[in-house]
């Protein structure tokens, strides 16, 4: 389990709203042959019950996203170490 | 520490893949094959998040080109170009996901040497590498802190995934449902010159040229090696200047080749 600041939706489709929010406000891509195409991206949270999808806060995305949240999101165990 | 211009003594010939051929994709700060005409990285700058490849000078990253590129801003790397010749590039399509390198202007450096910041950043190889009975690995990272990693290349998923990673206490160097792991202090007071070889019941891991552990990885592990700086949904910490993989089994040459390595990085 592990805490994270960000911003948490119960659809793909309004995370990937919120992604293009972030691209439109920042410019990207700035150029037709640049490499970066997206200024923030979003996760899924494969393991959490319900899952969810969320991006980690940034300090750049408070003007379009607004303040963050802080919610677990479920994380594998490593294999042991021996 | 960070370095506003160019500093680095010239490599001479024959480079790392004069010598050691046959890479099947190959990341570095440094040129490593003289026949190599790419670029190092693509980079893009805080400024106006505008875009331009940088290539070497000397045998080293262009960093004179890097500096006056960024103009006193912050850089992050869009693309690390494989040097192979496989044209297996590592690139970020995320602003937010790419590595640093540049920060106020100045080149991000260790032991001297441009470094490739990854703090919850990472790399998508632009196609998979499938992992086959012999792999050889080398690699030179830091690990800053603890809780977070420093993964020279790793799969898609947290379990199962094949990877050579550095944890909190040890190594992982996984195929698919087999793994070796060995303990090791916390390497985030000194930087890896790290070798890996996967050759079935003969793998083994070495840090700084000392031989750590060895043990099995089956043959053709079902995960494919897709990323540097992160594997399933663990993220890095840490430092990385150099990784070059080898489809095949380079135990034989594995002592030059880290030595070599350190040479360059003045590692150990």
């Amino acid at each position: 389990m592990q805490s994270i600041k960000g911003y948490q939706y119960n659809t793909e489709q309004k995370a990937i709203n919120a992604r293009e929010a972030c691209d439109t406000y920042y410019g990207i891509p700035v150029a037709p042959d640049d490499v970066t195409q997206n200024w923030v991206d979003y996760q899924f949270a494969e393991l959490n019950t319900p899952q969810f999808w969320y991006i980690v806060f940034d300090e750049s995305l408070t003007p379009i996203l607004g303040t963050p949240t802080e919610f677990e999101v479920v994380t594998p165990l490593f294999p042991p170490i021996v | 520490m960070l370095f506003p211009f160019s500093f680095m003594q010239s490599q001479t010939a024959p480079l790392l893949l004069d010598l050691y051929p046959g890479a099947a994709a190959a990341y570095s700060v440094r040129k490593l094959r003289t026949s190599y005409a790419g670029s190092a990285i693509r980079v893009r700058r805080s400024s106006d998040n505008a875009e331009q490849n940088i290539g070497f000078s000397g045998g080293n990253l262009d960093t004179s080109a890097l500096t006056t590129f960024c103009s006193g801003t912050n850089g992050f790397v869009t693309t690390w170009y494989d040097q192979s010749g496989s044209g297996v590039n590592a690139t970020q399509t995320t602003a937010a996901n790419q590595p640093q390198i540049v920060s106020s202007g100045s080149v991000i450096t260790q032991n001297s040497k441009p470094i490739l910041k990854f703090n919850s950043q990472f790399f998508e190889l632009n196609s998979t590498l499938t992992p086959a009975t012999n792999w050889s690995i080398f690699g030179v990272g830091l690990k800053n802190v603890p809780g977070k990693i420093l993964t020279f290349i790793g799969g898609t998923t947290d379990l199962n995934s094949a990877l050579v990673s550095y944890v909190d206490n040890g190594i992982y160097l996984l195929g698919s449902t087999n793994y070796i792991t060995i303990g090791d202090a916390p390497v985030t007071s000194y930087r890896v010159n790290a070798g890996f070889v996967i050759s079935g019941s003969a793998s083994s891991i070495y840090r700084n040229n000392v031989l750590l552990s060895t043990g099995s990885i089956p043959a053709s592990p079902a995960q494919n090696f897709s990323r540097i700086g992160k594997y399933g949904t663990q993220y890095d910490d840490s430092n990385i200047s150099e990784v070059v993989l080898y489809q095949s089994n380079q135990l034989s040459n594995n002592s030059d080749i880290n030595t070599n390595i350190n040479t360059y990085y003045a590692i150990y």
